[in-house]
């Protein structure tokens, strides 16, 4: 699966060709104020995305993972533009959203949608399912009430859901996973090109997510679509991505093919979430935390590398100045294009890991520290 | 993990057919029909409405005219079933007629604010922070009068008269239903479903029609059938004071004014305008309750 | 917690101007020109230069608004038209003769609701919960000045223990059995609507709290029943004790029509007298007064309620 495209049939709507990422992300940036607002600035600025940049190409799925308040679902808001970047470009299809030359949020959303999480308020709790898929289609692309009915009961049947069942029923009627193949289908109504499935099967209990996440397969493969699947579970991520970004309180840390990140993580928080992956089999137990320290709080991150408080291999280069996100010269790619955020990582960083030549000798050391790990996803089979 | 891809794709487990869809509406509705209390005070209602519409075939005399030889003629007179008042009219006919001005200027107050405040409170729910500060504002200067005390001081100020007590009565429940409004509809615009709405790029105004309005009418519906009782107590007392509707008209609040020297002579005819309010309100209570608690518990039940 | 402090003063001084202002535009809502709505046509000359030089009410609006605001901040509420008695003496004494009908009903509001409330909360759907759920509704659906009168019939009319009206010989609080006998009827009237709303509200409250884990758990450490009830009611307090204040001030301001059964010399029916005599002066020191009373007891119930529950500090 990894570093194995499928050739994508050209959407009619596509202008940048098949080379072009259909989406390119470059140094995105959300602040909030805190709450010490009363007189003046803000006493405590919560840095929920701080230069976020990466590139999706066409028929990819990109899998976005970390832990709670990393600042991935405001990423996910901030590309629909439902909440407004401070900085940053986002460039859809070679297009600049925003931009006069470039695509209007609006039609950004017409080909760009989004799947909720499933809760009890993602659906309008007065309006029937098929009222709720066909609103799309009838307010924003004035379809006639029977066609957009029409349309809304094709899709049930797309998802998995009986037309002549489900379309007159209310979202109290219906269990978690019927939920949120409703949840699919209405983002499907607009037509996208793009989907974002922000923790799309993170409500679900185990079965019901297998049965989502094979339908979010087939369905990418019927509709050419391209994903960002957002996730803290990392076995659905790989399940399912093609290159992965991992985040650590507002920024990118490591990004690459999903094989390489989880066959051969690098940056040190990469490594302790794949040893956090409880392991089926009872005699590989872990006896110490993979992470120390506690979890990070994005309200006044620390300076530098915001990962060196619970880091092992934290030294004063890394409270200096923070690691650029960049291709690794030492690794022979994988997948290609594996980067990370490490001061570890770069020659002649001033970190004492940090080899001065091209040698892979440190990132051996940082590959045994893994193998002495619980590492329990080497086992399960890295590069199907 | 093999197991997912082992999976099959299938078709979501199915809801049992025959069942129809229950929607929100109707569910509420078959809990009130269940409710005997609201259901009870519903039909009093009812039949007080009848009867004040229908108050010329209701009537037994003319609630105008009064032969003052049989002034304050006690219960159950033959004839005069309620007695007779100060003037002579019989007190029945009198109630009966009485209820089209009380129920009259009792509902529209409500109505009224209840249109007013409810535009007002969505605009100030969906507007940015300055038109919210703005709207909220005026109704804090408002909310900071009693409600008793606004009403008697705009009436007071402007005259007395059935348009002078609606007018203030109208200008008294406006800001509780903005409030009320206004807190409904933040809530219900940070719910899930709206946002995926914004995201779907539907215009402003289908999304205030489709998704808030339909999620906020209920709780606003609940609220102004709650002040529907106060409205006609408060209309009354506006009466009461000289400060509603003029004599010689018809009206409950009035007649207990009217009636009050007769406490000594007569009193239990004196205290009847006071039980068709109590009654009236009291139903409108109820009926207010018994809607709450239809559509307070959580779906499905 | 300052900060909480100084955010609701700024709101509470912003709100009394607004008051200030409602309670001024009064007199310019009347239809028609002040000066011939506050004397006869035949009042003598002086009489209206007199008034007009007082009021103002050549010059423009903003200015009339800010020399009547200018003379309220130095305690001059102008002076009566009706008896020429200075409005803010009247006002001070009326208002005197108010509180002592409206703090006794609120203290009998507050105690008789709580207890009604909770008790019916404990006993969730027994026939007492259903019996006490009874008596709040009608509470909250009598008109409180019908029942002033059917309370002189039965116990002044027919049963002749009670007077009818009026406040007896004390002109103040009072100082005897007799005196006191004057009190009971209008302060049982005026609170009862009070003892209605406080009552739903607190059964309400106590009911939703002993619907959390916590009562139970208490009872599970082994605390007596006793101890458990009064872990409840310290959760209950903060909303109830701003539903307090609202029937505070509400006792305050709309006194008016139980003044009037009962013949009461208060602030109520000092409005009611300014009305119908046209006295304007009267009539906005009294709305002034009132309102800014009500809007200050607010901001008191905020703080207390802000000191009791520590959820609310900021």
């Amino acid at each position: 699966m990894s570093g194995v495209r499928a050739i994508v049939p050209l959407d009619r709507r596509d202008r940048g060709g098949p080379a072009q990422p259909l989406l390119l992300v470059r140094d995105l940036k959300k602040h909030f104020p805190g709450n010490g607002r009363l007189f003046g600035r803000a006493r405590e600025i919560v840095q929920a995305v701080d230069g976020v940049s990466f590139s999706l190409a066409k028929g990819a799925t990109l899998g976005v993972v970390g832990e709670s308040g990393c600042g991935k679902s405001t990423t996910a808001r901030l590309l629909l533009h439902l909440i407004e970047p401070d900085a940053g470009e986002i460039i859809f299809d070679g297009d600049g959203v925003g931009e006069p030359q470039g695509i209007s949020v609006r039609d950004l959303r017409l080909q760009m949608q989004m799947v909720f999480q499933d809760s009890y308020s993602s659906l309008n709790p007065r309006a029937t399912i098929a009222d709720i898929i066909a609103f799309g289609p009838r307010t924003v692309k004035h379809l006639r009430p029977d066609r957009a009915r029409e349309r809304a009961e094709r899709l049930l049947d797309q998802v998995g859901l009986r037309p002549s069942l489900f379309a007159r029923r209310y979202p109290h009627e219906l269990s978690g996973g019927q939920r949120q193949r409703v949840n699919i289908a209405r983002a499907l109504a607009l037509e996208p090109r793009l989907l974002i499935l922000d923790e799309a099967v993170s409500a679900l209990d185990k079965s019901v997510e297998a049965q989502i996440l094979n339908l979010l397969v087939e369905l990418r493969r019927e509709w050419a679509l391209t994903y960002i699947f957002i996730s803290h579970d990392l076995n659905v991520v790989r399940h399912i991505s093609d290159r992965v970004v991992v985040m650590y309180l507002g920024r990118i840390v490591e990004a690459g093919a999903a094989a390489a990140i989880f066959g051969r993580p690098l940056h040190p928080y990469t490594q302790a979430l794949l040893r956090a992956m409880p392991s089926m089999d009872p005699d590989r137990r872990s006896t110490e935390p993979p992470l120390s320290g506690d979890p990070p709080n994005p309200i006044n991150p620390p300076s530098g590398c915001r990962f060196r408080p619970r880091c092992a291999f934290a030294e004063e280069i890394c409270a200096h100045s923070s690691p650029k996100l960049e291709a690794s010269p030492r690794l022979d790619p994988i997948g290609g294009d594996h980067e990370v955020a490490c001061h570890m990582m770069v020659p002649g960083s001033g970190h004492s890991r940090a080899s001065a030549s091209a040698d892979g000798l440190r990132s051996r050391e940082a590959l045994s520290a893994l193998q002495a790990g619980e590492g329990g996803a080497r086992a399960e089979g890295v590069g199907r | 993990m093999a197991d997912i891809a082992a999976v099959q794709r299938i078709a979501a487990p199915e809801v049992a057919e025959g069942i129809a869809p229950r929607g929100y509406w109707r569910t509420v509705a078959g809990r009130v029909r269940r409710d005997r209390l609201t259901v009870t005070a519903g039909a009093i209602l009812l039949a007080i409405v009848l009867l004040a519409i229908f108050a010329p075939w209701a009537a037994t005399h003319d609630p105008l005219q009064g032969d003052i030889l049989h002034r304050l003629e006690p219960v159950g007179t033959p004839g005069h079933l309620l007695g007779t008042d100060e003037t002579g009219r019989d007190i029945w006919s009198r109630l009966v007629y009485g209820g089209r001005l009380s129920l009259f200027c009792g509902l529209s107050p409500v109505l009224l604010a209840t249109i007013i405040g409810g535009v007002l409170g969505l605009l100030a729910g969906m507007g940015g922070r300055l038109l919210n500060s703005l709207i909220m504002r005026i109704c804090d200067v408002f909310y900071a009068f009693p409600s008793v005390l606004l009403a008697i001081a705009i009436c007071g100020v402007i005259g007395a008269g059935i348009a002078n007590t609606i007018l203030s009565l109208t200008v008294v429940f406006i800001p509780p239903l903005v409030r009320v409004t206004e807190s409904l509809t933040r809530q219900v615009r940070s719910r899930d479903f709206v946002e995926a709405a914004r995201a779907s790029a539907a215009p402003l105004h289908a999304i205030i029609r489709h998704q808030i309005l339909p999620n906020v009418l209920g709780g606003m519906l609940v609220y102004a059938t709650s002040l529907v009782g106060i409205s006609i107590i408060l209309s009354a007392g506006l009466s009461f004071l000289g400060l509603g509707v003029t004599p010689p008209a018809a009206e409950w609040g009035l007649m207990l004014n009217a009636l009050r020297q007769a406490i000594f002579v007569e009193p239990t005819v004196a205290a009847l305008p006071g039980v068709a309010i109590v009654i009236t309100s009291l139903c409108f209570n109820l009926l207010s309750d018994g809607l709450r608690s239809a559509m307070d518990v959580k779906l499905p039940s | 917690m300052a900060r909480f402090l100084a955010a609701r003063l700024l709101h509470t001084v912003l709100i009394l101007f607004g008051v200030s202002v409602v309670a001024f535009g009064l007199i310019h809502m009347i239809p028609g020109n002040p000066l011939d709505i506050l004397l006869p046509p035949e009042a003598p000359k002086s009489l209206v230069d007199h008034l007009r030089a007082e009021f103002g009410f050549d010059r423009p609006l903003y200015v009339q608004y800010l020399a009547w605001l200018g003379r309220v901040f130095r305690g001059n509420l102008g002076t009566s038209i009706f008896t020429g008695r200075e409005v803010t003496r009247e006002l001070l004494r009326a208002l005197g003769n108010t509180l002592v009908i409206a703090v006794p009903a609120a203290v009998l509001a507050f105690g008789l609701g709580t207890t009604l409330g909770t008790v019916a909360a404990f006993n969730y759907g027994k026939p007492l919960d259903k019996l006490i759920s009874v008596l709040v509704i009608l509470g909250l659906s009598v008109p409180h000045y019908w029942l002033g009168i059917v309370l002189v019939i039965v116990f002044a009319v027919e049963w002749n223990v009670l007077p009818a009206a009026g406040m007896g010989g004390s002109g103040g609080l009072p100082t005897s059995w007799h005196d006191l006998s004057f009190l009971v009827l209008p302060v049982a009237t005026l609170s009862m609507i009070p003892i209605g709303v406080i009552g739903r509200m607190v059964r309400s409250t106590v009911l939703e709290i002993l619907g959390n884990d916590f009562p139970t758990a208490l009872r599970a450490k082994g605390l007596r029943s006793r101890h458990v009830v009064f872990h409840v009611l310290k959760n209950a307090a903060p909303p109830t004790v701003a539903v307090m204040g609202l029937q505070l001030g509400y006792l305050l301001g709309g006194s008016i029509l139980v003044e009037t059964v009962f013949n009461w010399p208060g602030s109520g029916q000092l409005m009611d007298l300014a009305i119908f005599r046209r006295d304007v002066p009267v009539l906005q020191g009294t709305v002034l007064v009132l309102a800014a009373f009500f809007v200050l007891i607010n901001l008191v119930v905020d703080i207390v309620q802000a000191l009791i529950d520590p959820r609310m500090r900021r």
